[in-house]
């Protein structure tokens, strides 16, 4: 391999760089230019340059309320995820018996790899009238009838169940990488448990607890399944409502605006955290 | 000034006893080596002393008190890494404050302590470097300015110049000495290193399957080891079998009559150190004298080493002066001979 | 000893509560595949296998999980064959703009499936209307999409794989006499080949389980698996959901531990 030309071996990478460029940036250009034509129904929509898709998502109430429940269903299921998250992840990232260990990152990703669908189906057998929990409730002789299913609670819930292993595979890694021997440094310096994690653990994680985050974020504000199926018909996040736009009301032009919005307040706001955290930590995060 | 005892403290963990029934009296102000081979149960002793592991069975006590149920934040043990483990995200001084944060000293009084603190280790310019941003060295530094600042009632020390170069190990190892003596403190310095252990300890402890072998200051460790396992480990590589046959008297296995002194009675091992073999001139006699011929030749700079068959079976390894053994050649004839009082009998089973 | 015993059992108890409610989905569907009575409810009335016969008889079913085995297998081919070369470039190749480059080849990853898939559902109606080729509803067209989000991931576990590789190893088969091609063939693909195995195990997995890329671009009688589900739920909840789930979980399963057979997975994270 020595004798190959670095510069040449870059060749390699073209095939799957244009094949990014024709599936992924070409169609997002057309799809922008999309977003400035006028809707017109019947055929489908008439060249213009014109700004008034996105106007119509500022001045609609309605587009901005599903905005706002996206972002606030997506910033709270993130926050219980890093919540519940973290203690597993610190778990995982201190056990050293291998098989337990093993048996752990496979509790953890077999259900990260089964789909949002079948999960989601799970959580409307658990959650709904007639369902596992409302079962467990009446049985306690709590309530009857206790449905979740078609709630906003629903479905952070179901969204959490959903985001949870990508929180907890992400925050392990980068707790693998703090080393036990610092906290026992501050252990051994005086510092309690509690204080070491506070200390040293905690500040060393931030990186991994932004990753974590930024993931969890971003999957949530752009979730289909779970909203459709968990929220049910009355509940609307984005990703359904361009979806809805796009394929059943043929209104391109209004959808594409739609998916332009949500790309760009998922990523403006994952770029914007990202940034925070890099000035911040500059010095010694690398 | 604080007396550490080790009373009958043992490790077990499911499969293993990782140390067996330790018993160490370190007297206050004394320095003290771990010596042994990795596996040995030298660090599980020290981490026993310092709380992050729990003793299965024994007492520990610094200055008197009891702490083997106390966490190790409140043992108030310096301990310095093998490595080092620095606070990534915090500053030298920062790291060196740690300590004084945690026990909720005073902002200005922390602060003067940990300026004297650098200012021992000599690192007072660094105080605002990060630890990526320091050597190697600086970073041992600040790893033990941060033990020390603390003012703990006992210094632990886990190999801590192993991933030193040679030269640095040197300098860092008498600067230990120096800051222990000057601040009086009890040391327990675990290292595989016999000449490290010797070099820097008042009182080495050769440890060997999880049981302390022999406890003695260095000389009574490198003249009178007790033990094969001390022995070997302490560099004594001439071993021939035998038994003793009148006192004074060793005869090897193969039919060598070798003297020795009489006060050891019994031992079915006679060694001898390849230092302290000597090139018999002709005609020259010594207690011990055996001929043989010289199969290989190492020169090693100030030294030489010459191994000897001798004709009844054995080999010696003979640690010689670099001008004496210039004069030899491969093949050569030699007489090899020793002091009875270089003669260590040994018995030969562990323990 | 480290703290105080009632602290450290609060903590356990809680770690495994997670991760039972992490694990709870895929019980309840597998038990629920079980259940006697049609309309659910808890604890059900008896056990059957009867609705596994059942989901194998609704074609939408049948036809989505042969569709989704068939894309998957080829999005996993086409994947590797992309994303393998790429990953070679971005670790051994020294030109200017490679972190663009990297940036490019792993923004599939990073533009959400709703957006693209919108984008691409277009651009498809668009050709087709230029050239009269149908994409949208063709094999080809969803398989594009899937080799599209499938790449990334082999990008990024071979380029992880390669980074870790000891060159000096390479070198000391070129040392030996071995040409580069021998080299690379004898050296260094068995020595990347966990981070392969691994590849095509998530290029297969992203594919089968993808939703939000695929939504748009299914036609009438060619869904994918999960669009079946999705598209079955909004109607129905019972016990044939349950029976598909447990076949899919299978599947998975399966796939992850004849990989792992080949490859730790638990290192691969």
């Amino acid at each position: 391999m020595g004798a190959t030309n670095p510069n040449r071996t870059g060749l390699l990478a073209v095939p799957a760089g244009l094949f990014v460029a024709l599936f992924l940036l070409a169609p997002l250009a057309l799809m922008f230019r999309y977003s400035l034509n006028r809707f017109a129904p019947g055929e489908m929509m008439e060249q213009a340059l014109t700004l008034e898709n996105y106007g119509k998502f500022l001045a609609d109430g309605y587009y901005q309320g599903v905005l706002w429940t996206t972002l606030w269903t997506s910033g709270l299921a993130t926050l219980i995820c890093l919540v519940l998250g973290y203690p597993v992840a610190w778990f995982m990232a201190r056990t050293t018996a291998p098989r337990l260990k093993s048996l752990l990152v496979i509790a953890i990703v077999v259900p990260l790899l089964m789909g949002n669908a079948v999960r989601s189906a799970a959580w409307m057998v658990v959650l709904g009238e007639k369902g596992m929990l409302a079962a467990l409730v009446g049985a306690l002789g709590l309530g009857e009838r206790f449905g979740l299913l078609y709630t906003a609670p629903g479905v952070v819930i179901a969204l959490v169940s959903v985001l949870l292993p990508f929180m907890i595979i992400t925050l392990q890694s980068v707790l693998e990488g703090v080393s036990h021997s610092l906290e026992e440094a501050a252990m051994s310096l005086g510092a309690s448990p509690r204080a070491a994690f506070v200390q040293v653990v905690l500040p060393l994680s931030l990186p991994g607890v932004l990753a974590g985050t930024s993931l969890c974020f971003i999957l949530a504000m752009n979730a289909y399944a779970t909203p459709v199926l968990v929220g049910g018909p009355q509940f609307h996040m984005m990703a359904p409502t361009v979806y809805q736009q796009v394929s059943k009301a043929m209104n391109w032009p209004f959808g594409a605006a739609l998916a332009f919005v949500l790309m760009s307040v998922t990523l403006g706001l994952s770029i914007a955290a990202n940034l925070l955290m890099q000035r911040r930590y500059r010095r010694w995060a690398e | 000034m604080t007396e550490v005892v080790l009373d009958g403290v043992s490790k077990h963990y499911a499969e293993m006893v990782a140390v067996d029934r330790v018993s160490l009296r370190i007297p206050a102000g004394q320095f003290v080596a771990l010596l042994g081979p990795s596996g040995c149960g030298k660090t599980t002793t020290l981490r026993m002393v310092a709380g992050f592991v729990d003793a299965t069975q024994g007492r520990i006590t610094i200055g008197g008190r009891d702490v083997t149920q106390l966490p190790p934040w409140r043992r108030n043990t310096g301990l310095v890494f093998q490595n080092y483990a620095l606070f990534p995200h915090r500053t030298v001084a920062q790291n060196v404050g740690f300590g004084l944060q945690m026990r909720g000293i005073p902002r200005a009084e922390a602060a003067a302590r940990v300026a004297t603190a650098l200012q021992r280790v000599k690192l007072q310019e660094l105080a605002d470097r990060l630890p990526k941003q320091l050597s190697g060295g600086q970073q041992q530094r600040v790893a033990l300015a941060r033990a020390l600042v603390i003012e703990p009632d006992v210094l632990l020390l886990d190999e801590p110049l192993s991933n030193l170069d040679a030269r640095l190990r040197l300098e860092m190892r008498t600067e230990i000495r120096a800051l222990q003596r000057a601040l009086e403190l009890t040391a327990i310095f675990v290292t595989h290193d016999q000449e490290e252990a010797f070099a820097i300890a008042d009182i080495v402890a050769v440890m060997h399957r999880g049981q302390v072998e022999q406890v003695g200051t260095p000389a009574e460790i490198y003249e009178t080891p007790s033990t094969r396992f001390v022995a070997e480990f302490t560099g004594v590589h001439n071993l021939l079998p035998g038994r003793v046959t009148a006192p004074g008297r060793f005869e090897t296995t193969d039919g060598l009559g070798l003297a020795c002194t009489a006060s050891r009675p019994l031992g079915s091992l006679l060694g001898v150190r390849p230092e302290r073999l000597a090139l018999l001139p002709a005609g020259a006699t010594a207690d011990n004298a055996v001929a043989g011929q010289v199969v290989s030749l190492a020169y090693l700079g100030a030294v030489a080493e010459a191994e000897v068959q001798l004709p009844s079976g054995p080999r010696l390894l003979a640690r010689l002066p670099a001008h004496q053994a210039a004069v030899l050649a491969m093949g050569a004839t030699v007489t090899l001979g020793w002091p009875a009082s270089a003669s260590l009998l040994l018995e030969d089973a562990h323990g | 000893m480290c703290e105080g015993t009632a602290t450290r059992l609060a903590f356990a108890v809680s770690v495994w509560t997670v991760i039972g409610f992490v694990l709870l989905p895929l019980s309840v569907v597998v038990w629920l595949s079980f259940f006697a009575n049609r309309i659910i409810s808890f604890p059900p009335t008896g056990y059957t296998l009867a609705w596994y016969a059942r989901a194998w008889g609704v074609a939408d079913f049948r036809n989505g999980l042969l569709l989704s085995l068939q894309l998957g297998g080829c999005a996993t081919l086409g994947s590797l064959l992309l994303g393998a070369p790429a990953a070679l470039a971005l670790v051994r190749g020294r030109f200017p703009g490679r972190e663009a480059l990297s940036t490019l080849l792993l923004a599939p990853m990073i533009v959400p499936g709703i957006v693209g898939g919108s984008a691409l559902f277009m651009a498809y109606i668009e050709f087709e209307v230029a050239t009269d080729q149908q994409l949208a509803g063709t094999l080809p067209g969803l398989l594009a999409a899937h080799v599209l989000i499938a790449r990334p991931w082999t990008v990024r576990l071979l380029t992880a794989s390669l980074t870790g590789l000891d060159r000096a190893v390479e070198e000391a088969a070129a040392n030996l006499g071995a040409s580069p091609r021998r080299v690379f063939l004898l050296v260094t693909l068995p020595m990347v080949r966990p981070g392969v195995i691994a590849a095509a195990l998530f290029s297969f997995v992203i594919s089968f389980i993808d939703l939000e890329k695929s939504l748009f671009l299914v036609g009438p009688g060619r869904t994918t698996l999960q669009i079946a589900i999705v598209n079955y739920l909004e109607w129905n909840l019972d016990p044939t959901i349950g029976a598909v789930a447990t076949v899919q979980i299978l599947i998975i399963t399966a796939a992850l531990v004849v990989t792992d057979h080949y490859a730790k997975l638990s290192r691969v994270f």
